[in-house]
């Protein structure tokens, strides 16, 4: 409507307007709106599960581990412990964010010819003004031809990492992502460890933190190493890629096989809801979902219904 | 007691560089200082606004990081600004460019092509070279 109104005015429209137009459409557009979903992210952590002998495993973090501590507590006490270790496993398992692939940023403030010849080399100006957050810092560049421009994301990634550094994210990126070296890391032993460090050294909307998380997740799904990733918090982006690739049916068959009925009709109705398919009959009856779908969208529809009666 | 103006505050002070690094490593400190006092950098400034860092990295760039809130705090205030943080700011696009900036860049230009007008600190190289 909000489209409609300006376009009809004929006149070409600003890059305020289009803002405005991409924040009003109703039509969920970007990954980020399917992901944020309420009920997408309720099933995505009913799936995830919480196994907390998994969640909180001793792991090598290269920290100086802390002494365990053994107290006598009352009930009440416990119980309250308990809620605590709860809160804290909820915190460990909060899913990284899915977001689509950022647009280049960068635009020219100013040309000035004239400054030819001052110097060989960019300059490049950060701003430090306390309490600016990463992505609104202002950087802006100053090459030797005399263009004054804003920073393009490597230049802003950069400068936010020698002013502001991040704990354990390096300043060029290790050579552990890119494809060849991933490729022979890639295994499910691995997989949670990759995850983590993309997590570290990259923004959720940075192309090599999509590469490399797809790459994962394609590799797991190919391969069925679905419990690797199970009560992490990575299980959630995991099931989500999976069906907006419309790559679920090895993991439906996987829940099957565990007797976990539930988890697989939940799954067909997060593909549902993600993929906007509407021809898609889904019910509260779990199995009947399960088996609506393997007759239908399924790619490997046979393979689910002979789960089923293998398991039934 | 009259209280100085916000024009005229900072009137007694100056945004200068402070040489720190080591040597033959330069590294400056974009500072607010009294401009009577010595610039040594174990004299503790007003205030530290920035950095610059004179050689280029990697990538050759050279990193100047400016506290563009205190800057204009300062600024408003009247501080002097002098020559070096003066073209640091133009080149930045917070001030208009120093007129010297101008010069260094023409005189840059014009020693390429002119030998004898080169001097022998210029440090543009060309392909004519």
């Amino acid at each position: 409507m909000l489209k409609m109104r300006l376009t009809g005015l004929g006149k070409k429209l600003s890059r305020m307007e289009l803002l405005l137009m991409k924040q009003y459409s109703s039509v969920p557009n970007r990954k980020q709106d399917l992901f944020y979903d309420t009920e997408v992210q309720s099933i995505l952590r009913s799936l995830t599960g919480m196994n907390k002998d998994k969640v909180f495993r001793a792991r090598r973090e290269g920290r100086a581990t802390e002494r365990s501590l053994y107290q006598f507590v009352t009930d009440e006490e416990l119980n309250k412990l308990q809620k605590e270790a709860d809160q804290k496993a909820e915190q460990r398992l909060q899913m990284p964010p899915v977001l689509d692939e950022r647009n280049p940023k960068g635009r020219v403030l100013e040309t000035d010819p004239l400054l030819v010849g001052f110097d060989i080399s960019k300059f490049v100006f950060t701003d430090i003004t306390y309490g600016v957050s990463d992505r609104e810092r202002i950087v802006v560049c100053r090459d030797p031809d005399g263009t004054l421009r804003t920073a393009d994301w490597e230049e802003q990634d950069r400068m936010n990492q020698i002013y502001y550094p991040r704990e354990e994210r390096k300043l060029r990126a290790p050579p552990m992502f890119e494809p060849e070296n991933l490729q022979v890391i890639l295994g499910p032993s691995k997989y949670e460890y990759i995850l983590d460090k993309n997590c570290i050294q990259f923004e959720p909307d940075h192309p090599i933190y999509i590469r490399t998380a797809e790459m994962v997740y394609n590799h797991l799904n190919e391969n069925k190493h679905f419990s690797s990733l199970h009560s992490t918090r990575h299980f959630g982006p995991l099931v989500f890629h999976l069906c907006l690739t419309k790559q679920i049916d090895e993991f439906i068959v996987y829940q099957i096989m565990r007797n976990n009925i539930r988890n697989a009709a939940d799954t067909v109705r997060v593909y549902k809801k993600v993929n906007q398919d509407q021809s898609l009959p889904v019910t509260d009856d779990d199995l009947e979902t399960v088996k609506n779908f393997a007759k239908t969208s399924a790619k490997k529809g046979e393979k689910i219904l002979m789960a089923l009666e293998k398991v039934q | 007691m009259s209280e100085l103006s916000q024009a005229a505050r900072y009137g007694r002070y100056c945004l200068r560089l402070s040489r720190w690094g080591c040597k033959n490593r330069p590294f400056y400190h974009i500072v607010v200082a009294k401009k009577s006092f010595p610039n040594r950098h174990y004299i503790d400034p007003v205030e530290q606004v920035g950095t610059f860092d004179p050689l280029p990295n990697a990538h050759n760039e050279k990193l100047c990081a400016l506290n563009l809130e205190r800057l204009q705090h300062y600024i408003a205030g009247g501080v002097t600004i002098e020559v070096p943080v003066a073209q640091l700011l133009g080149l930045a696009g917070l001030l208009p460019n120093h007129p010297s900036t101008y010069s260094q860049a023409w005189r840059n230009r014009d020693a390429i092509d002119n030998d004898s007008t080169r001097r022998t600190n210029v440090i543009l190289k060309s392909s004519s070279q």
